[in-house]
């Protein structure tokens, strides 16, 4: 018995090793592979110019759609910086989801709201629509306030209410770039086969915020919030160009997506109750597109940038985690007719299979490794040369992406150009291999554990204003 | 086996370490050598950076180029700044085109056309294989208006056929330029492809430099592509070149439903009254897209007598016809009783379409007068 037990441990310790040394390597791939997707996209930029079509006719017009439910705190500053972007015919619809706080009070009070009786097609089943409202002073703004029903019902109520065939969903505590409404769109405006584009989500904490316009780009000062920097520049800067690149984009980030209307509705729209919502709307899009032999393209751009306020505090950074890993399980098995089925080309046998192994089942072998190496070393199982070169691979993979990611970041578009800036973000990069990846890794295995008694639950993460994230800076 | 595992994990370890140290090393390089002020190290820094950072090197450039530009310069011609004629050195021109005022732009057009040397190198770069370098160097020919290219950028339509960004490049040059006969020749031929969307071909045509009526008029008399044809019609319209609305008459009758809706909104808009029989029966076309077109194009043209027509379309089917239907009541003079009417015709989705721009109406209405 002690014999086997011992063999049994000794295959888990290789087994995670082996599966830190793969997905080491696979996602080494992915940065190659982003390096080249931006070094072509940078390319580009060179002589084909967007800017040419930001006010012009031509432009495809847009629906801009911010579901909201109880973020009082965010939702002026986040519709008047919608009301001021750079692009020429579009309409902010901000769907108010039954929200329990002043949500529509303040909208009705900054926008003067007046309620309109607008009818509207329901192409997607959503929760009852109780009132439309109109802005008396921005005549493109539109405030859906419908019962709750989720972020997906209040999308596809979104969907049904707006005029336009190109629609973006933007969450309510994210602000936009000037032009990165026109730098997303303008991918539908050269390829009419797009049918969903995704944009890149920075971090906003640390940045000086004036009447909802980013002023000025720094960094947070709470270690939290600057982990989540670092991560977010490595998930978009490798993995989402990286797939983008290998034509098998899964993930359009809820926060900042456009797509095409009639597509989204011919899939079914968003899945109602479902968490996951942002990534099973793209699968099913893969999903309805290859089913009815139709070439379309789905995209990531590096460049539109919505900057986004991420939890500041380690609960509410689970909650959130555990909700998209949640949102990952229920989406994976909506869709498992699809892992491993040849009929849905790359998507169907390496995409699908990769989120399958690696982000699925991945954090049971890497936690199973963090307990079973040092439990192995012990017990004398394996030695102190073994342990050390687990962890040092599992780390250094970590630390080389996230300067990786740091480093495509420095070569592209710099968006923190002070030494100081990043010193400190490589400081946080290998930082966050000691203790932060391993907890996001441990929430992932809670998650699963607890995937039946909550996928239909939301949760709820504190919201702030963007003010209180600001540094102290006379502007 | 356990020792074997061992020693291919501490190789990879001396394999991702050495990784992680480039990296580190290039990304302070990057940054620190940004830091210095001192004139020498300034000269050094330079350096290193042009040849690490394609961004450096155009901002040096870029600088050169102004320099270039100052009435009191001391470099008098491209040559002199080592570069100029490399892809990096035609965005730096590119940007100073886009930053430059007329008297700067018109100088620096003269300067290139002078300079022998420098016209040899974008020839030569326009005839490369390189695409990157092609689309460049055709983008600065379309900012200032280059002539003596045409040929080499109508070579290149053809030589890269299945690239969209050069096509859509190398026709902006030929649309900047006015080649009116270079566009109308490769439109006839029917060797050529279109690859780019409809959006980009019409926005294509809003930047030529010539005469666009007779573009438009020798375009319509081609068998050409149809979004050459419906970028026509739609020009026609939105440019007001009344004269030309019989050219569009017969795309009322065409096979092409978008041709259909573009010549309908076109002749609508110019209130050409000799299409307004085909319109209104456009009004009952199958396709809802046609008749939601029609029905405002029929407002335009006939305020005094679609009143029924429109109260008919009111009562469509199309949630877009009713809408545009509603609209065009809505501007109708002279029905105060609309809201009553509407509601007689016992259509409730015609009544709730109405009643919506009514309201819609009159909050911007009462903002206006506020």
């Amino acid at each position: 018995m002690t014999g086997f037990l011992r063999a049994f441990i000794i295959l888990i310790n290789y087994l995670s090793l082996f599966y830190v040394l793969l997905i080491s390597t696979i996602y080494f791939i992915q940065l190659v592979s982003a390096a080249l997707g931006l070094g072509e996209y940078s390319r580009s930029l060179k002589y084909t110019d967007y800017s040419r079509f930001v006010f012009s006719d031509n432009m495809v017009p847009i629906s801009v759609l911010v579901p909201a439910y109880n973020e009082a705190a965010t939702i002026v500053d986040n519709t008047r910086n919608l009301l001021s972007l750079d692009f020429g015919q579009y309409e902010v619809i901000v769907i108010n989801d039954g929200s329990k706080d002043e949500t529509l009070e303040l909208l009705r009070d900054a926008f003067r709201l007046i309620k309109i009786n607008q009818p509207f097609k329901r192409s997607l089943e959503t929760q009852p629509v109780m009132a439309i409202y109109r802005s008396a002073v921005h005549p493109n703004l539109v405030v859906v306030d419908k019962e709750n029903g989720g972020k997906a019902d209040a999308l596809n109520a979104g969907i049904n209410v707006s005029m336009y065939p190109v629609f973006v969903s933007i969450d309510a505590d994210s602000l936009l770039e000037k032009t990165s409404l026109a730098k997303i769109v303008y991918a539908f405006m050269i390829d009419p086969s797009c049918v969903a584009v995704g944009g890149i989500i920075r971090i906003a904490s640390g940045c000086e915020i004036v009447d909802g316009e980013i002023k000025e780009i720094d960094l947070p000062d709470k270690p939290v919030l600057v982990l989540q920097t670092i991560e977010y520049l490595r998930a978009f800067l490798t993995g989402r160009i990286g797939f983008h690149k290998m034509k098998m984009l899964l993930i359009i980030s809820g926060a900042f997506g456009a797509f095409n209307k009639q597509l989204v509705i011919d899939a079914g729209g968003y899945t109602s109750r479902c968490i996951g919502e942002d990534m099973e709307l793209v699968v099913k899009l893969h999903k309805s597109m290859m089913k009815n032999k139709r070439a379309y393209t789905i995209k990531f751009l590096p460049d539109p940038v919505c900057w986004t306020q991420p939890p500041d505090n380690f609960r509410d950074l689970k909650k959130q985690r555990k909700r998209w890993h949640i949102g990952l399980i229920d989406t994976l098995m909506k869709h498992r007719d699809m892992a491993f089925n040849p009929a849905y080309g790359r998507v169907g046998t390496v995409c699908l299979p990769y989120f399958w192994i690696f982000e699925l089942f991945g954090p049971f072998f890497e936690v199973a490794g963090y307990l079973t190496v040092p439990i192995s070393f012990i017990l004398g199982i394996t030695n102190l040369h073994f342990m050390i070169s687990f962890f040092a691979v599992a780390v250094l993979y970590g630390i080389i992406l996230s300067t990786g990611a740091l480093l495509l970041e420095e070569k592209t578009f710099r968006k923190y150009p002070k030494i100081g800036q990043i010193l400190k973000l490589y400081f946080y990069a290998a930082l966050d291999n000691f203790g932060y990846r391993q907890l996001n890794t441990v929430y992932k295995v809670e998650a699963a554990f607890g995937y039946r008694k909550n996928k239909s639950s939301w949760g709820s993460i504190g919201r702030r204003g963007f003010v209180s994230d600001t540094k102290n800076r006379t502007s | 086996m356990h020792q074997m595992i061992q020693s291919i994990v501490d190789v990879l370890i001396i394999i991702m370490a050495s990784i992680l140290a480039i990296f580190t090393v290039t990304l302070i390089l990057l940054h620190l050598i940004t830091l210095s002020n001192n004139k020498r190290m300034e000269r050094i820094k330079q350096r290193i950076l042009r040849m690490l950072s394609a961004a450096q090197d155009i901002e040096y450039l870029r600088g050169r180029i102004h320099d270039m530009l100052r009435p009191d310069s001391e470099i008098h011609s491209l040559r002199e700044t080592r570069g100029i004629q490399s892809g990096h050195g035609t965005i730096a021109l590119s940007m100073v085109v886009k930053e430059a005022g007329p008297e700067q732009k018109d100088r620096l057009r003269e300067i290139i056309l002078k300079d022998g040397w420098y016209l040899q190198q974008m020839s030569h770069n326009l005839q490369s294989h390189n695409d990157d370098r092609v689309g460049t160097f055709t983008k600065l020919i379309a900012e200032l208006h280059l002539p003596g290219f045409e040929d080499t950028v109508y070579d290149n339509l053809h030589r890269w056929k299945e690239s969209a960004e050069i096509q859509e490049i190398s026709l902006l040059a030929l649309f900047m330029c006015g080649e009116k006969d270079k566009l109308i020749s490769l439109f006839s031929d029917p060797e050529f492809r279109l690859i780019l969307s409809f959006r980009q071909v019409l926005e294509l045509f809003s930047y030529y430099s010539g005469d666009h009526a007779e573009l438009y008029r020798e375009l319509l008399g081609l068998e050409c592509d149809g979004y050459i044809i419906r970028s026509c019609i739609r020009g026609i319209g939105t440019e007001g070149l009344a004269e030309l609305c019989p050219l569009a008459m017969p795309y009322l009758d065409s096979d092409n439903i978008n041709l259909i809706i573009d010549s309908i909104r076109t002749l609508g808009s110019l209130r050409y009254e000799p299409a307004l029989v085909r319109i209104r029966e456009h009004t009952r076309h199958e396709v809802w897209s046609v008749r939601s077109a029609a029905v405002t194009a029929l407002a335009a043209i006939s305020p005094d007598t679609c009143y029924p027509d429109l109260l008919r379309c009111l009562c469509d089917k199309a949630w877009w016809v009713r809408f545009h239907a509603a609209e065009a009541l809505n501007t109708l003079p002279g029905h105060p009783e609309l809201m009553d009417e509407v509601s007689a015709l016992g259509d409730r989705y015609a009544f709730e379409m109405m009643r919506y721009i009514r309201e819609r109406s009159e909050i911007f209405e009462k903002e206006a007068v506020a």
